[in-house]
């Protein structure tokens, strides 16, 4: 798969999950498979403070064909990836997410109108939580939604290959990455453009 | 063991699993630590590598860091080569113990992931603690990138071991900002680094090998005429001579490694610069970005990374004041209450400034404690404050600037 050499130097992309949803394990996983893509630097850094099951989390990826020589929260995202789409209803969350110039993969079945989302954007939804009960990827009966949504990453942003996400799962989760590369190719297929 | 004799491989790793590889290839025989939030992963990794029979070392466990501290002298006093990791209060508690290190001249080496100090209880980066701690005899380096926190240990153990030199050896990195990211980190391979750094000598150390088959007696009560102040001096004196021994170290790392960490400091675009910043950690490493992008508008201003506070670069700051420099700005991640300047490197900067051959300005600033996030365009704003005295002689005068002290982001003025 050919990656969209972009323009810019630096992508950054903020994740917004609730915890125990695998937010920054996701993060670190597409930081990895960024990586093997052959960009020069990468970058994962989880913003964690005290540790509650369901609270809003961030986390930020920089991915970038030069040196990352900043260490700092990501301000102005060209990615949001939003776990939860009744995170969207949090002030500080849709406050965060920019009004132009910003793709936005929301995991939902559909979106609405009333989102909350600016117009100026590209908004992309992804079934990640029926994909994730579809093939039993769950934990303690919880859908995990955190690998469904790399695949929808690749999709709308063309940032980062289907190929190294599959590579990276493999080597993280051995014999039991099977589901999770069926995920991530289910995601990618289902991923629309809302507007 | 994995990677024995192998390629070089690179990983994407968090800042603390790097301090934890690094301790693993130096093939530390001793860790002992007790886990606080930020450093835990960094032992919670070299548990594991001990458990997975990676990495063949003693792992002692204790009660406290006081104990930690308390075992790795009992350790290193055999000769073992002795690590540990802490953070913030960790390191306060076993502030005792670390003067026991230094005075019995035992090369320690710890990483530290700094993190603001309670109350109210915070865990991200803040220097105050390794800061406040400065003077206890330990070299103290700044480790702004992950590749750093890594090589730096290797090269630790090699300054700290030198016969010449025997003192411990901290290396900081900031909390959560930097051992919570993730990065690509190259490993070499296993036998370039046993070339570079050998394993400590059998018999021990040349002053101190506890033996029990040969018992010796050990810090016991001098009295006001014995040696108690020669002791003193001797550590100083090592300080100062450990300034080249680091120098070669790093050039040999260089050469074996291919990665130049210059020296005690670290100029980029300094030598026809008007405004100066001097700071460390990651903050410094972000600096740079502020530096190319005032550059590519004509301004001509560089950055100055401290990688050493003990020993102090001195000369190398004395260099840049007798040059062309206007202004500096200073930038601590910390606090010295009752300091001149409220931060403890800008009182210690500007305390070289009356020894500088011309005159040179100063702001000294409070950055970023308790992990609070600046950007690089917080950091064109410095430089922004330090054309400004540099052009019209205005130093700033807004809430933030408190008894001659940039505080960025006060919300409440004194």
């Amino acid at each position: 798969m050919v990656i969209e050499k972009t323009k810019l130097s630096n992508n950054e992309v903020t994740f917004f999950s609730r915890g125990g949803q695998g937010g920054i394990t996701a993060c670190q996983l597409l930081a990895e498979a960024a990586f093997q893509d052959g960009y020069r630097d990468v970058m994962s850094v989880p913003q964690i403070g005290a540790e509650r099951r369901g609270a809003p989390i961030r986390a930020f990826l920089i991915i970038s064909q030069d040196d990352i020589r900043t260490i700092s929260a990501v301000t102005n995202p060209d990615v949001v990836l939003v776990f939860d789409e009744a995170m969207l209803k949090l002030p500080p969350i849709i406050n965060a997410i920019p009004k132009k110039n910003c793709k936005v993969i929301v995991n939902a079945e559909s979106l609405n109108g009333n989102s909350g989302l600016s117009k100026n954007i590209e908004l992309y939804t992804f079934p990640g939580t029926s994909i994730a009960m579809g093939l039993d990827l769950t934990l303690e009966g919880l859908p995990l939604v955190n690998v469904p949504i790399l695949g929808a990453f690749s999709g709308a942003t063309n940032l980062v290959s289907m190929d190294s996400i599959g590579t990276v799962l493999k080597n993280k989760w051995k014999a039991k990455a099977e589901k999770n590369i069926e995920s991530i190719k289910l995601a990618h297929e289902k991923t629309i453009r809302v507007y | 063991m994995k990677n024995e004799q192998g390629k070089e491989q690179t990983i994407i790793m968090s800042g603390n699993y790097a301090a934890a590889w690094g301790a693993k290839c130096s093939r530390v025989n001793v860790v002992s630590a007790y886990p606080i939030t930020p450093q835990t992963t960094v032992v919670e990794k070299l548990s594991e590598f001990v458990d997975k029979k990676e990495l063949d070392a003693n792992y002692i466990r204790v009660e406290s860091e006081h104990s930690v501290m308390a075992a790795l002298v009992g350790s290193s006093m055999t000769g073992a080569r002795s690590f540990s990791a802490t953070s913030g209060q960790g390191l306060l508690y076993m502030t005792e113990m670390l003067h026991w290190v230094s005075s019995s001249r035992l090369p320690v080496v710890a990483t530290i992931a700094s993190r603001g100090i309670a109350p109210p209880w915070n865990i991200w980066a803040d220097y105050t603690d390794i800061l406040s701690i400065r003077d206890c005899g330990w070299i103290i380096q700044f480790a702004s990138t992950h590749q750093e926190i890594f090589d730096s240990i290797l090269m630790a153990y090699k300054i700290a071991e030198n016969p010449e030199i025997n003192l411990p050896y901290f290396i900081v990195y900031g909390g959560f900002i930097q051992s919570h990211t993730s990065k690509p980190v190259r490993i070499p391979s296993q036998k370039i680094i046993d070339d570079f750094l050998p394993p400590p000598p059998k018999a021990g150390w040349d002053h101190i090998n506890l033996n029990p088959d040969n018992p010796i007696t050990h810090g016991n009560l001098v009295m006001p005429e014995q040696e108690y102040l020669d002791f003193r001096f001797l550590i100083q004196d090592a300080m100062v001579k450990s300034k080249e021994k680091i120098k070669k170290t790093i050039q040999g790392f260089n050469t074996e490694f291919g990665r130049d960490y210059k020296g005690l400091v670290e100029l980029y675009c300094c030598e026809d610069a008007d405004v100066v910043v001097i700071a460390y950690g990651a903050l410094a490493e972000q600096n740079k970005i502020a530096v190319d992008q005032l550059r590519a508008k004509g301004q001509k201003v560089g950055s100055l990374k401290l990688r050493y506070i003990r020993p102090f670069p001195t000369d190398e700051l004395l260099e840049l004041f007798n040059g062309v420099v206007e202004v500096i700005g200073v930038v601590d991640r910390g606090t010295a209450f009752g300091n001149p300047t409220g931060g403890p490197i800008s009182t210690e900067v500007m305390s070289l400034l009356c020894r500088a051959r011309r005159k040179v300005k100063s702001l000294p600033c409070i950055w970023g404690i308790g992990g609070r996030n600046v950007t690089v365009e917080d950091q064109i704003g410095l430089y922004e404050k330090l054309l400004r005295i540099k052009n019209k002689n205005e130093y700033p005068t807004d809430e933030t600037c408190q008894h001659g002290t940039v505080w960025m982001g006060l919300k409440i003025g004194a």
